[in-house]
């Protein structure tokens, strides 16, 4: 080996090394896929082609991404109260004062309004009143009457969202999701690095002295915060995210407020309409199952396939779905005696008032009994997806070496509305897909 | 399985899936601290280079157009901004005794091929290379990224890569002298 190999070889161990020990901070890691997904929704010009229940979306909606956000804000207050009294005046007492009064304060409402600039001004968006009973539960009340529930204190998180004038309660649970709350606050003040803070001087509200300040810790955080100077709590906290075009306020402070405990609770009232939603973050192990489980599991008609002379071998799977909407799918897989696996794909987000976009694809074949088949907008990407998840899961029955290019799909969509996914590697006759769903029985309770 | 996997994730992306912004994040995290780091041996901006790096894809995603893999194409923008955030900080070569050494996880020895004497060594050397050289050297050896990709990267001829390449190998050769075990 020559010198110039030997530097080689030393710089490709140099990065060994550097690559085993790289690795990003769960805050670092927050900070990036907040704004990422943030720049990733502005930027989207329209709605999906294909709309699939998203977890992001799932979690933009339900509120947890705010809990993250008011998580921050803590952090926020206390990292700016830190800087605000030990750097500013010099006096690490009064800080210390700070962060033992918020230490004691655990339990804490505000009002919490959030502006986002529209043709160069700031727009009220969102008013709601938060009650943080701690830092892994906490109800959120928004202007409509909507009522947040977000308790991240089990292994399974759940939200719960009230719609009292509607009587509607959708409940996400995410299982595995927990148990979440903020790292150690104090800990975190206290790691917290001295930088400049801008004095905005004092100003009176409600006969009480308050003093701001200012503080950017980065270009993607910039803090304004009142403290009253007589309880050396926050008052008044704004949060500008100027990449964002957003600003969040909170002010009406009130700390160790009495609320009855049941009003955090997940349980949902009497006469309410509850949809559930299931999202499962635990790490997920491919089985395979019976057509008396499928029907259990889902929350509409099961199907299985009466067996037909050309079909070889028949086994149902139970996968975390592959285009990674964290929903759980039932697939079908059918070894025919031609070489082909066909896929038959279950799931409970399966069915024609979630999958609205399936009409507007082309009809392909209807049988006599009802039973019609459309094309799918992206049938060979949706085929590799499910073919592979079904190899991965048991390589024995499908061998992803035989991945064909003439993979496609087809949507299924009962008479009562249920929807079933049709992949299959290689094509297939119309008179034998006909025979195929034609052959689609119900699974009844024994 | 992995360009596949790859096409996969843009794909869902294109269609509104944010969850494959999750999971392409996760998958290259690391690999992209790691070059940021090892070009620009600043600890203190290398999650700003990740930062900038992903948000701008993210907001690029639905108009992608990838003329090679992700993986490349994510190495090659974390590699475009280190040199864009040098040429503010008007920083073509670091002065050795201003190197901020950055240490391999100490709790993982017996995972390192190299020791920690080597690894400081190699960086003090690294640090000394004109910034193009260093670039060519970390994106061909760190990332293995092909000298033609290097060339689209850098807006230079292959040659000109090339050249670099050897030229930098030789100034490193210089500076490991006798250290470099036989």
């Amino acid at each position: 080996m020559n010198t110039n190999h030997k530097i080689e070889k030393l710089i490709k161990d140099f990065s060994k090394a550097y690559k085993l020990s790289a690795s990003t901070s769960e805050e670092m890691d927050e900070k990036i896929l907040h704004d990422a997904l943030s720049a990733y929704e502005k930027s989207q010009p329209t709605k999906p082609a294909v709309p699939q229940p998203n977890i992001w979306r799932i979690i933009m909606k339900n509120q947890i991404i705010k809990f993250a956000t008011a998580a921050v804000l803590i952090m926020g207050i206390l990292f700016g109260i830190n800087h605000f009294f030990g750097s500013s005046n010099g006096t690490s007492v009064a800080w210390a004062q700070v962060v033992e009064q918020l230490n004691q304060h655990e339990k804490y409402k505000c009002r919490q309004r959030i502006f986002r600039q529209k043709d160069s001004e700031m727009r009220l968006v969102r008013t709601m009143q938060v009650y943080h009973l701690n830092l892994s539960l906490r109800r959120q009340e928004l202007e409509d009457g909507t009522i947040h529930i977000i308790d991240m204190r089990g292994t399974d998180a759940i939200t719960v969202e009230l719609y009292p004038d509607k009587k509607k309660a959708i409940v996400t649970k995410l299982l595995g999701y927990g148990p979440r709350k903020d790292p150690d606050i104090i800990d975190m003040v206290k790691r917290f690095e001295q930088k400049s803070t801008e004095r905005l001087g004092t100003k009176e509200q409600n006969g009480k002295i308050l003093h701001g300040f200012r503080h950017q810790p980065n270009k993607y955080n910039d803090f304004t915060v009142w403290v009253d100077a007589q309880t050396k709590l926050p008052v008044e906290i704004e949060l500008k995210h100027p990449n964002l075009g957003q600003t969040i306020f909170m002010d009406e402070f009130e700390f160790d407020f009495e609320l009855d405990p049941s009003a955090f609770s997940t349980e949902i009232p009497d006469g309410y309409e509850v949809e559930t939603i299931i999202n499962d973050y635990r790490k997920f192990k491919p089985r395979e199952i019976t057509a008396e489980h499928l029907r259990n599991w889902l929350n509409h008609t099961a199907y299985t396939v009466d067996k037909l002379p050309w079909m070889e071998k028949i086994i149902t799977i139970e996968n975390l779905d592959p285009l990674g909407t964290r929903a759980i799918v039932y697939i079908t897989g059918i070894q025919s005696n031609d070489g082909n696996l066909i896929l038959l794909v279950q799931g409970n987000y399966y069915d024609m008032t979630k999958m609205v976009w399936i009409p507007d694809q082309q009809l392909v074949l209807e049988t006599p009994g009802g039973i019609k088949l459309y094309t799918h907008p992206n049938g060979a990407i949706y085929a590799q997806s499910f073919l592979e998840s079904f190899a991965e899961a048991n390589s024995d029955f499908f061998d992803i070496n035989n991945l064909s290019e003439e993979r496609f799909t087809r949507m299924i969509v009962m008479p009562d509305e249920t929807v079933l996914g049709l992949s299959a590697n290689k094509q297939i006759s119309n008179e034998k897909l006909q025979e195929l769903i034609e052959s689609l029985i119900e699974i009844k309770a024994n | 399985m992995q360009v596949l996997e790859d096409k996969l994730l843009i794909w869902k992306l294109k269609q509104g899936n944010s969850d494959a912004l999750g999971r392409i994040y996760h998958k290259y995290k690391n690999e992209l601290l790691a070059l940021a780091l090892a070009l620009s041996h600043d600890k203190s901006s290398v999650e700003d280079v990740v930062h900038d790096v992903f948000v701008a894809f993210a907001q690029a995603a639905s108009k992608l157009q990838l003329r090679t893999s992700l993986k490349n194409y994510l190495m090659t923008s974390v590699a475009n901004r280190v040199r864009s955030i040098g040429r503010t900080k008007a920083q073509a070569e670091i002065p050795l005794d201003t190197v901020e050494i950055a240490q391999p996880d100490s709790n993982q020895p017996d995972r390192l091929a190299i020791s920690l004497e080597e690894f400081q060594m190699v960086t003090s050397a690294l640090a000394q290379l004109p910034y193009p050289q260093r670039e060519v050297i970390v994106m061909h050896l760190h990332s293995g990224l092909k000298f033609r990709e290097i060339a689209d990267c850098q807006g230079a001829t292959i040659n000109t890569i090339q050249s670099r390449y050897r030229n930098g190998l030789n100034k490193l050769r210089f500076l490991l002298n006798g250290q470099v075990k036989k």
